[in-house]
């Protein structure tokens, strides 16, 4: 009689840890699947606000990566080597016709999970325009300092920006951008932070509006309230 | 002699024995314009297809300066033809050591200046008509006659010998330009820098054309 009641508690046992197992399993493969297609923005998010090269492709003009939350942002040199699969080409920019700004993240190495921010260039530059300017009183625009002259002529009109430091109109920085790729690697890199705080700052004051990605609702709203903040 | 026609009477213009040199004063007049840039430059006008094709034609020494090739060019004594032309031979060396001759010639439309050819060899101002191909637009072309309206002074320096030698200091390339940069000296002015910023545009066939602009 007391080995038949303990194998019928052992088999109870049993039933309810094997029902148990199975609904925590089931409750992972349920979280799983609702979380495909969603990032997080725990880890690093790279932002590319794109431009147009020569051959009026669409390339990165400027490419950010937020990490630990937004409070750290670094702005890699759009030239930079890297490798595209598939392709002959072999700079970071050129990444992100073959991949959007997820293209640019892969070619930086992060996962396709990662998180990525896409801002087409009428998108910030408009964002650029209707943001507050930098000075009390100066015209909207972004101080640079370039160590040359930098020429660029889109068809229509030539733009000159002077040596040392100036005001870029917003309507202009997309022509700073592409002039800006002749200049040395050191030159570059700061006309890339200037403009690329800048820009990031436009777009965080309109909370990002304008821009695609694969964060969720909530965590691109997180995003951009850290890199609005001073 | 007076002729009658119809109840009116007509007294010609020429008369007596100068009648007899109008098909002389015709010829020359006919020869005028035909060999005389001044007469014949009366109805250049700096449009988009006439500075395309000006600058077609200047193709070659336009892409030896931006491509650095240049050292130096040497202007020699310009001559008037009329009040709009201006021709100018030049002498360039290049980078290599190679010395090539040519002319600059300059032309003028309601009181302003325009480059007009920069020519190795060939008769001074000789253009044929070129059609501006597909990809190259009039924006540009017309950039490039607003943007002369910097060379007056350029222009002033060639008429009285102010410089003759301009020297190539460097060239810097960005985008869809090329800055070249000169030291002007050896006339009756002082030394003086200036720079002339090329635009180039690539015709839907692919081919990079460039541009000269202002003198500054």
């Amino acid at each position: 009689m007391n080995n038949r009641s303990n194998i019928t508690l052992s088999l109870i046992a049993g039933g309810l840890a094997l029902v148990v197992c199975c609904a925590v399993a089931g409750w992972l493969l349920l979280q799983r699947a609702g979380d495909s297609g969603k990032a997080s923005a725990g880890g690093r998010t790279v932002i590319v606000f794109a431009s147009t090269d020569d051959d009026g492709a669409a390339v990165a003009g400027v490419v950010a990566l937020v990490a630990e939350g937004g409070t750290k942002v670094t702005f890699p040199d759009p030239l930079t080597e890297v490798s595209i699969p598939g392709t002959s080409y072999d700079r970071l920019r050129d990444a992100y016709s073959f991949g959007g700004a997820a293209g640019v993240g892969a070619a930086l190495g992060m996962a396709p999970t990662d998180a990525w921010v896409d801002v087409a260039e009428a998108e910030w530059v408009a964002a650029l325009a209707a943001a507050p300017s930098e000075g009390a009183s100066g015209p909207p625009g972004i101080g640079v300092e370039l160590p040359r002259p930098v020429d660029a002529f889109d068809g229509r009109r030539l733009v000159s920006f002077p040596k040392g430091a100036s005001v870029v109109r917003p309507a202009d920085v997309p022509l700073l951008l592409r002039g800006a790729a002749y200049l040395p690697v050191d030159a570059r890199s700061g006309v890339a932070k200037d403009v690329g705080t800048a820009v990031m700052r436009a777009m965080a004051e309109r909370s990002g509006a304008g821009a695609t990605t694969n964060l969720s609702a909530e965590d691109v709203a997180a995003l951009w309230r850290e890199l609005r903040a001073p | 002699m007076v002729h009658v026609v119809a109840g009116r009477t007509r007294t010609p213009l020429v008369r007596g024995n100068a009648r007899a040199l109008v098909p002389v004063v015709v010829l020359a007049a006919i020869l005028a314009a035909t060999t005389c840039p001044g007469v014949a430059a009366a109805a250049w006008r700096p449009t988009p297809g006439q500075v395309f094709a000006e600058q077609l034609a200047s193709q070659r020494m336009i892409t030896e300066l931006v491509s650095n090739r240049v050292a130096s060019l040497y202007i020699g004594k310009s001559h008037r033809h009329g009040a709009s032309v201006l021709h100018a031979p030049i002498n360039v060396t290049m980078r290599d050591g190679n010395r090539v001759s040519g002319w600059l010639v300059l032309r003028r439309y309601r009181y302003r200046w325009y480059f007009h050819t920069i020519t190795a060899g060939g008769q001074a101002g000789d253009i044929s008509p070129a059609a501006v191909p597909e990809g190259i637009s009039s924006a540009a072309l017309n950039y490039c006659i607003s943007s002369q309206a910097t060379n007056q002074w350029f222009a002033k320096g060639v008429r009285y010998g102010y410089f003759r030698q301009l020297d190539v200091v460097g060239v810097t390339n960005n985008w869809n330009t090329a800055t070249v940069q000169f030291v002007l000296s050896g006339g009756t002015r002082g030394r003086r820098n200036a720079r002339m910023t090329c635009v180039s545009q690539t015709s839907s066939a692919g081919k990079q054309y460039w541009f000269m602009t202002g003198l500054r």
